[in-house]
């Protein structure tokens, strides 16, 4: 291959990978900018990934959907009207709506995006005639080496909720559907790395 | 950062180091690297959770083509392990989302890894015997044998005749490109020998049934009746270079592909399978032994007993022979071992 070849079509390969790069950053960045912000309640579990450093693993009430058809007159809290045909792995389309509380929750699961209202895109993980478990697209927040594991700790003494009690872990979450990234993880209402701050000022 | 200092670092190779194998190999292997790295770092920056299966396959595609505009070999093996961790993480049961089997996910498994080949036949032509070659050849042949493992509709026949097949391509691939070297340096026959021995006693094992197409994904059809037919035409180049003994290792796809159509035409003839297994093992074994005896070669005489005995003891454990025959039987392979090996010493010293 003659040198001016290969020169050109590294620069077109050089482009193509920064592009991808800057594509991922780009559909973030204008998330988080532009999409709208919704509040979702966390549980604890457990975390597993090798790969991309220290992080809280988060799980959340709205990942389990208690499905009812739309035919059906019971009053169901989430509309599946194609759940017959769903199966693990499936890719459908929560459409978002807030409680009272202010929290996220999801009132219909479609297999085709949603015109009017703000969706997440998630995956079927289990599948049942009467319910839907997900995976939603945020279930991770990163945090460096030596805030990871207090993090963690605070975050699952948090999640454990009482009947009663007030919630006091939640993520904040910008939605541009069907792209959601995740904002900042509250603990005790305050940002997780301010209330680090404050807990580790507290230990001492 | 990284990105843009391993994209600088290939640019200056390109432009001043392009002879320079070390610099090729090196620039190369940093930026592809670097793209790994800077795909985890947008990941971990903006909490994108861990879809592993994709991350490898988006970053072996973005480092796929730095093996030819660089010529590098390890590029390629970086690639193989991008393409290897596509297929497997996703499909590793309890860690991540493990999806059924789509019907194409085979072939295009190796459609995937398939890119490096048309840089193995360029290292091929030019230093055969080099360590590139070698390197690459194993690491092709390794991700393909585990990889397909994990697109695999488990039919458990059709699994037979397709790793009966990558094996018997293995021994004849590794016979006819690799004719010169010790046996022992040989990338690929090795493995692939002691990959058909392996098949062989499962083979012995196993209940051959009636196999209902629609379980099996067309991918794995095409792969299983295509690597007959390659094994066929490499076979037939064998045979005229007399590579006697690959061939009989080769020989191992058609005896599947007999024991399958048999259980596919008698159904209740589970045992004709076994049977053919049997004997197709048993005939490898003494034609292995003979031809380590007629080459005055210690290591394949032993090699040749070492599948005698293996069938053997295979056979012990599922007949209801009495301990005492079962220990006597011990001995005679014992016994063998040490008379045959005594005799050929002496024989090759005379």
């Amino acid at each position: 291959m003659k040198r001016s070849l290969a020169i050109g079509l590294f620069a077109a390969v050089a482009a193509v990978q920064l592009a991808v790069a800057a594509r991922m950053i780009w559909i973030q960045e204008s998330t988080l900018r532009q999409g709208a912000v919704y509040r979702f309640r966390t549980e604890p579990v457990d975390p597993a990934d090798p790969f991309r450093g220290r992080y809280v693993q988060l799980g959340f009430a709205a990942q389990r959907v208690a499905c009812n058809d739309e035919s059906s007159e019971a009053a169901a809290p989430v509309a599946c009207p194609d759940a017959r045909n769903w199966h693990k792995g499936d890719w459908l389309y929560a459409s978002l709506a807030t409680d009272a509380e202010g929290f996220a929750r999801i009132t219909r699961l479609d297999s085709v995006p949603p015109n009017a209202v703000d969706y997440l895109r998630v995956r079927a993980d289990q599948v049942y005639s009467y319910a839907v478990s997900l995976q939603l697209p945020f279930d991770r927040y990163y945090l460096d080496e030596q805030h990871a594991p207090e993090a963690e700790r605070a975050y699952r003494q948090r999640s454990r909720r009482r009947r009663g009690e007030r919630v006091e872990a939640w993520v904040s979450v910008r939605v541009r559907s069907p792209h959601a990234v995740l904002e900042e993880l509250y603990l005790d209402g305050k940002p997780v790395r301010q209330f680090l701050v404050e807990w580790e000022k507290h230990s001492q | 950062m990284p990105l843009l200092l391993g994209q600088g670092l290939c640019a200056f190779t390109l432009l001043w180091r392009r002879e320079s194998v070390a610099w090729c190999e090196a620039s190369a292997s940093f930026l592809v690297l670097a793209i790994g790295a800077c795909m985890g770092l947008v990941g971990q920056t903006y909490h994108i959770p861990g879809d592993l299966p994709s991350y490898f396959l988006v970053w072996s595609l973005l480092a796929a083509p730095l093996i030819y505009l660089m010529n590098s070999t390890t590029a390629a093996v970086l690639y193989i392990c991008g393409a290897l961790g596509s297929v497997v993480v996703g499909r590793l049961p309890h860690v991540y989302w493990a999806g059924d089997v789509r019907p194409w996910d085979g072939l295009l498994f190796l459609v995937q890894l398939s890119v490096v080949l048309p840089h193995l036949l360029a290292q091929l032509r030019h230093e055969r015997y080099g360590p590139r070659v070698t390197w690459l050849a194993r690491s092709f042949s390794l991700a393909l044998l585990i990889g397909y493992l994990f697109t695999l509709q488990w039919v458990q026949d059709v699994a037979v005749l397709i790793y009966a097949g990558f094996f018997g391509l293995m021994v004849l691939v590794g016979e006819l490109a690799f004719p010169e070297r010790p046996a022992w340096k040989n990338p690929l026959a090795p493995a692939g020998r002691l990959g058909v021995v392996a098949l062989g006693l499962t083979g012995t094992l196993l209940t051959w049934q009636r196999v209902n197409p629609g379980d099996v994904t067309p991918s794995d059809w095409v792969v299983a009746t295509g690597s007959l037919v390659l094994v066929g035409g490499l076979g037939w180049r064998a045979w005229q270079r007399e590579h006697h003994l690959a061939l009989t290792f080769a020989l191992l796809v058609p005896v599947a592909w007999l024991a399958h159509l048999i259980a596919m035409l008698t159904p209740n003839a589970d045992f004709a399978g076994r049977t053919l297994f049997n004997l197709y093992t048993f005939a490898l074994g003494l034609l292995v032994l003979r031809a380590g005896v007629a080459a005055g070669r210690l290591p394949l005489l032993n090699f040749g007993l070492s599948i005698l005995a293996a069938l053997i003891v295979l056979r012990f454990v599922d007949t209801n022979l009495s301990y005492t025959l079962r220990g006597l039987g011990f001995l005679a392979i014992g016994a063998a071992f040490l008379g045959t090996n005594l005799w050929l010493r002496r024989r090759v010293q005379a």
